[in-house]
């Protein structure tokens, strides 16, 4: 099973953004469900086999002075600095379930 | 799909799920390994390449290229919470690719034009060694460069920050060469490179050939045993021929049984026979294309200091064999002329005979890294074997 959520276009990315109702299924301890308008996601925490560090780019402009690099005065900076780590996921693979009581509808899922 | 350290999550309480004011689209995830992540973590790696380059990371020992991995499914980052009680789970970030990591062979292709580039010569002034750097390399405009310079990595730093419960390090991107600090440090051993002034550089051949010869009719006139020689005296003579003597050590540590990732030179040293041979094999070689094998091995052995003997298994990987019209003939095939990758490598091989017995062809593919792959692996992979009957040899050929 694959898709991605799709948010609705008009609103301001600014803004928080409500998705769905995140909770733990009351029949299965280990199951998380996640609530869609009218449907419904279940999904399992996994550990992933290999972590991800989660990288943010930062760029900065630096002065080199007596190091001429290259014949460059001044040299630009990149440096991704790791913000956290990820070592569990939870994992939505089932195709979403329709549930009729609740009519909610923001975003919805795709294939 | 949605990714966290522990969902904050209690039974029987649902909570909204929200994407949070300004969400982040821009943040990597690199995939890494325990080992690779304490890596990074206390010592940082740096990441390097060129715009329409795939860019690779290199942490001290090892270069890894870094491959975009699209997923199929959103991933939804959602950041460790403090308060548990908190009413809303809130997605910090989603992603939609990865960064996966794969151990590669270093890329020294600008390290070997550096190299040449600025090579030391026997020819002008700097041979007094008091003119420093400056005035160094000739014709071309490139400039010795020393360690750091060659790694690309004169400005990385290395700071750890520690945020919230995770560590957090820097990782610095340049766009020098294309290999770790072990490997720079290998390769610059194996293409027998010496540090003077600070700046990593090589002798020209011609240059260490002309040193070698000095020395070895230093040797003679001194009475220095060739398995026994003074290294300070040996370089004060060269010295007064008008030798730099930081060059000349080095030109008799390249000659030795020295391994060239000691920077201690003992006071004595043994030169390496076979090493000294060769060089005088090379010399015959460049003369003429393809000799007699009786006639070269005659002449070979008279070039030579007296006391050394020549063997043709001391040209393994310089020189082989053919059979034309029933007499057997010499001729230089050197493996540095050869191409570094290993199909390339193979091409090259296979238009200079198309069949190879193993033990004419392992020397070949002696210095042919791949991580991860064996010499036998790049024989299956870029040959095919075959034998006549089961008496014969295995031959090799192209696929």
């Amino acid at each position: 099973m694959q898709g991605e959520l799709e948010r609705k276009g008009a609103c301001s990315p600014d803004e928080e953004y409500v998705i769905g109702k995140l909770s733990l299924s009351s029949k299965r301890p280990d199951t998380v469900e996640l609530n869609i308008g009218y449907h419904l996601l279940e999904g399992k925490m996994v550990d992933l086999k290999k972590p991800f560090a989660v990288l943010e780019k930062h760029s900065s402009c630096l002065d080199v002075e007596a190091m001429d690099v290259d014949g460059t005065g001044a040299e630009n900076i990149t440096e991704y600095k790791v913000i956290g780590v990820v070592r569990k996921k939870c994992l939505f693979k089932n195709r979403p379930r329709a549930i009729i009581s609740k009519p909610e509808a923001a975003t919805r899922k795709q294939r | 799909m949605v990714q966290t350290t522990g969902l904050p999550l209690e039974a029987r309480k649902s909570k909204e799920l929200v994407f949070s004011r300004a969400v982040r689209h821009d943040w990597r995830l690199l995939e890494v390994d325990e080992k690779m992540l304490q890596e990074i973590v206390y010592e940082g790696v740096t990441i390097k390449g060129l715009p329409d380059e795939e860019a690779v990371l290199c942490t001290r020992k090892g270069t890894y290229s870094v491959k975009h991995v699209d997923t199929t499914n959103s991933m939804f980052l959602v950041p460790p919470v403090k308060d548990i009680s908190c009413e809303k789970v809130t997605v910090a970030a989603t992603a939609v690719a990865h960064l996966e990591l794969v151990l590669t062979a270093p890329r020294l292709g600008a390290l070997d034009k550096i190299l040449q580039a600025t090579q030391i010569r026997g020819d002008d002034e700097e041979e007094e060694g008091e003119e420093g750097t400056a005035s160094s390399s000739g014709r071309d405009d490139v400039q010795p460069h020393t360690f750091l310079e060659l790694l690309g990595t004169a400005q990385a730093s290395l700071q750890l920050l520690q945020q919230k419960s995770s560590a957090a390090c820097v990782m610095s991107c340049s766009l020098n060469d294309l290999a770790s600090e072990a490997e720079l440090r290998a390769a610059l051993h194996a293409r027998g490179a010496m540090e003077l002034d600070g700046c990593w550089r090589i002798i020209s051949p011609g240059h260490l050939a002309h040193l070698l010869e000095v020395l070895l009719l230093s040797a003679a006139q001194h009475g220095w045993r060739l398995d026994d020689i003074p290294v300070q005296e040996a370089c004060s003579v060269l010295q007064a021929d008008g030798f730099n003597p930081r060059v000349a050590q080095h030109c008799l540590r390249l000659h030795s049984a020295l391994d060239a990732s000691t920077s201690e030179t003992p006071p004595l040293l043994s030169l390496d026979y076979r090493k000294v041979c060769l060089h005088f094999a090379r010399k015959l070689l460049s003369q003429q294309e393809r000799w007699p094998l009786d006639q070269f091995l005659e002449e070979w052995q008279a070039s030579v200091p007296e006391g050394m003997k020549v063997d043709l298994s001391m040209l393994r990987g310089e020189a082989r064999r053919e059979d034309v019209g029933g007499e057997e003939v010499l001729r230089h095939f050197p493996t540095a002329a050869l191409p570094g990758d290993p199909a390339s490598r193979f091409a090259a091989l296979f238009a200079a005979r198309p069949r190879w017995e193993l033990p004419d062809l392992e020397p070949y593919l002696a210095d042919l890294q791949v991580p991860g792959c064996s010499a036998e692996f790049l024989l299956l992979t870029y040959a095919r074997a075959s034998q006549e009957n089961s008496s014969a040899p295995v031959v090799y050929s192209a696929r």
